[in-house]
């Protein structure tokens, strides 16, 4: 029997339900900092995680193919980089980074479709209305189930099992019957899927059941781009200083899910539907202008009683370090900025020391 | 008065330039010695070394008055379009209105150097979380909230998508100061894929035909804020008489640029041209001024190639240019240690392409947006950076990375690479801050090392 191939991606702006429709295996990639590597270094202007990708594929990452996306200079240089070496084939999808117009939302859609032809040249299938249909209807009950469970995890379960749906785990901790019962009563199906945060008390406790992974601590978000698998030692981190992270709202975490799929567009045009759900609800700091991003975080903040920001950015990350001064000038809570060069050791006790101190002004 | 073609002081320009009046010499309106911009502030002409013609003094004052046109067309009623990230796309259609004036605000970029100390815009622009990691285009924030160097303009546009993150980046926080910004699409150019409609670009580039078409969509819209903007329609007529003045533009450029680098010994400075190249983007503000300059230091040049004069020795290595320098002196220091220009890709060398006249401009316009090299993948500028060491006989590369450049941490390394696998001449890859005086030791020893290195071969 043949071996499902797997695709490799990064970016939660590529649907996993479409690299599955056309009969490939969605990987989000783990990247890991390996030490050693030679362009993770961020001595010449290179963000630390793009010099991730491109070691972790010069490594040999364990996938047939690999989607890269346009959303920073760094990132379609990498694509460069790594099309160069020819180790796997890549997909550069072009991300729109205008979103208000209908041209963008097309554009986008194009995409798709065009990922679509390049997987199927890579040995793919092409799905036919149903079963794009049915793949898309399970992710969604997978996401809606995830959610429903949400105010009893940590936001690092949370991520975590967010990036297991990412690499097409549809496994959920609740019964298929439930996760009906939950779509049947989902209501405006416009809207981005339920997210209710973790609701917290002001003492710090979690507000939903207080069993296994609840825990106390000031609570906090994290805001950011992508993560690689060592950058959730954070979490362990921010508990330890006495705080909690209840809202990831970097790359990993919520802030990157879909909104609901549109069940009478999905009837008519899967695709569109699916495009439409991604595109237009994902906030990220790339998209010009970029304010739905704040809209989204004024919505979290006021939602899950967030009394800090941790702002964490890597070094040479424009996109991300541009929004600093005006996150700091706009947020309704005090934020700390965490920058990550790469994999250096004192990174590790300098962060403890400044998350203390956070927590301590936050008391 | 025709003296014998050099590079000269400040100082000794003071001599020229009252040799140049007793001679007769007739300046335009913004004309005048050169000494007089040390007192608006530009103090790092004290340090340059300047070509002794009446064309490159003309070239000086345009460009070091630019300042004074935008006050006095805003002062007239005319209105100004800011096209940020923008190296020669909307100020074309912009120009073939007649109450429009276009200028690039990330120009600003070289007002630190320019202007030394004696400008704070880098300072601003550090006091709103933008520091030095990002690349010089910072100015152009604290030249926007210090209300310095240009009024307001009336439209600001930004070309955004396959351009780099540092001024996309800067110009999403003027649009979180409140400066509000039409912000058009830019795709990043693939190859297209078998069987797919494709379209060749001006400069050798294919694009897929959809990607021409998303731009030119694009593209309308800019049209329509422009033409709100100005309060008339842009027709297609103006438009295309637009692109014809543009195209002269670049025809001239085109003249200059090969004679400068064919030419032994070589008629005119490295710096002389890197400002005249630079006209090419938004004319400086006055595009019918800019034909007048051009076409005089044009006229020098062809003299100077006819009477077998240049600026430099007949020695001089041959040196393909990458990527502009945010502080001018270095251009100097080239020539200092031997070299000269023969080549260059300052980044917007589309810009320098003729338009195809015989499109609709607004596809014509759409192929020039595509066929930036930056747009598409680092191998295709390495590609075209190749071609041009071919053309122009190169000797020698240097790589100016721009600090804190997002597109600068690979594809530096990608470029020399390519021209490394096909042409067994010597690169050089430095750094060039907006005042480099403080690594010039080390950066003269690079240069000369590199001439040197160059000439070895030659024996």
């Amino acid at each position: 029997m043949n071996r499902m191939k797997t695709l490799g991606y990064c970016s939660p702006l590529i649907p996993p339900e479409w690299i599955a429709a056309h009969g490939f295996e969605p990987r989000w990639l783990p990247w890991a900092r390996e030490p050693g590597l030679i362009v993770a270094r961020p001595g010449r202007g290179l963000c630390p995680f793009a010099g991730q990708v491109a070691d972790a594929v010069r490594a040999g990452v364990e996938v047939d193919a690999i989607v890269l996306t346009t959303t920073c200079d760094q990132m379609r240089r990498i694509a460069d980089l790594v099309e160069r070496e020819g180790t796997q084939p890549v997909f550069l999808a072009n991300i729109p980074v205008t979103w208000e117009t209908e041209t963008s939302h097309d554009f986008y859609r194009d995409e798709l479709q065009r990922l679509g032809r390049w997987l199927i040249a890579l040995g793919g299938t092409a799905p036919t209305g149903s079963q794009l249909l049915s793949l898309c209807c399970r992710y969604e009950e997978a996401r809606v189930a995830l959610l429903a469970i949400r105010d009893g995890m940590t936001a690092r379960q949370f991520s975590k099992a967010i990036l297991a749906l990412r690499s097409g785990d549809l496994a959920t901790p609740i019964s298929e019957d439930q996760s009906k019962k939950l779509l049947a009563g989902e209501g405006d199906q416009s809207k981005k899927l339920p997210s209710p945060a973790c609701r917290t008390r002001q003492d710090g406790r979690g507000a939903g059941s207080e069993g296994e992974g609840i825990q106390l601590g000031i609570p906090l978000a994290i805001l950011g781009g992508p993560l690689v698998s060592q950058d959730f030692d954070l979490f362990d981190l921010v508990e330890a200083a006495g705080g909690r992270v209840v809202l990831d709202a970097t790359d990993a975490g919520p802030r990157t899910l879909p909104a609901a799929l549109n069940r009478r567009q999905m009837d008519q045009d899967p695709l569109a539907a699916l495009a439409d759900a991604y595109f237009s609800a994902i906030p990220d700091v790339f998209r010009r202008p970029n304010d739905a991003l704040y809209r989204w975080l004024a919505a979290e903040i006021d939602a899950s009683g967030i009394r800090g920001i941790l702002f964490r950015r890597y070094v040479w990350c424009d996109l991300w370090h541009a929004e600093l001064f005006r996150l700091k000038e706009w947020s309704p809570v005090p934020l700390l900025e965490i920058d990550v060069a790469g994999a250096e050791g004192s990174a590790q006790c300098r962060t403890s020391g400044r998350l203390e101190a956070f927590l301590e002004m936050l008391r | 008065m025709n003296q014998a073609p050099r590079r000269i002081t400040l100082d000794e320009w003071d001599n020229r330039y009252a040799e140049l009046c007793a001679a007769g010499c007739r300046e335009r309106w913004y004309g005048g010695p050169l000494r007089r911009h040390v007192a608006d502030g530009d103090s790092r002409l004290l340090r340059l070394y300047i070509d002794n013609s009446a064309a490159a003094l003309q070239l000086w004052n345009f460009l070091l008055t630019e300042e004074d046109r935008l006050y006095l067309a805003h002062n007239e009623g005319k209105r100004l379009v800011g096209t940020i990230k923008d190296l020669g796309t909307v100020p074309v259609m912009a120009y073939s209105l007649s109450n429009l004036v276009a200028f690039c605000p990330d120009g600003a970029w070289w007002l630190p150097c320019i202007m030394e100390r004696n400008t704070k815009l880098l300072e601003i622009a550090d006091s709103l979380g933008i520091d030095d990691s990002f690349c010089p285009v910072r100015a152009m924030l604290g030249a926007f909230v210090g209300e310095v160097h240009f009024p307001e303009p009336s439209l600001l546009t930004c070309s955004v998508g396959a351009v780099c993150d540092d001024c996309s980046a800067i110009a999403q926080r003027l649009a979180g100061l409140g400066f509000p910004i039409v912000w058009w699409e830019v795709p990043h150019r693939r190859r297209p894929d078998p069987r797919e409609a494709a379209v060749s670009l001006p400069g050798g580039f294919v694009a897929p035909e959809s990607q021409v078409a998303l731009v030119k969509s694009e593209l309308q819209r800019v049209r329509h804020a422009l033409e709100t903007c100005a309060g008339e329609p842009l027709t297609d007529q103006q438009f295309s008489a637009g692109i014809v003045r543009a195209n002269h533009v670049r025809r001239l450029l085109d003249e200059l640029r090969r004679l400068v680098f064919d030419a032994n010994p070589c008629p005119l400075p490295a710096l002389e041209l890197l400002i005249a190249e630079m006209l090419a983007i938004h004319y400086c503000s006055d595009r019918d001024e800019t034909i007048r300059v051009l076409e005089d230091l044009l006229e020098e040049v062809r003299r100077r190639v006819r009477d077998g004069l240049g600026v430099l020795p007949l020695d001089a290595v041959r040196i393909f240019w990458v990527n502009p320098v945010a502080d001018l002196r270095v251009m100097n220091l080239l020539e200092d240690a031997g070299g000269r220009l023969c080549g260059s890709e300052y980044l917007f060398c589309h810009a320098l392409l003729p338009i195809p006249e015989e499109l609709p401009p607004l596809d014509a316009m759409a192929r020039m947006v595509l066929a930036d090299p930056m747009v598409g993948p680092a191998t295709d500028r390495a590609d075209y950076v190749c071609r041009e060491i071919h053309r122009f006989g190169a000797e020698a590369v240097i790589i100016s990375r721009i600090p804190g450049a997002s597109h600068c941490a690979l594809e530096g390394q990608m470029i020399a690479d390519a021209v490394r696998k096909q042409f067994d001449i010597p690169t050089l890859e430095i750094e060039v801050p907006p005042i480099a005086d403080a690594i010039e030791p080390g950066l003269r020893t690079r240069l000369e090392a590199l001439v040197e290195t160059a000439r070895s071969r030659q024996r």
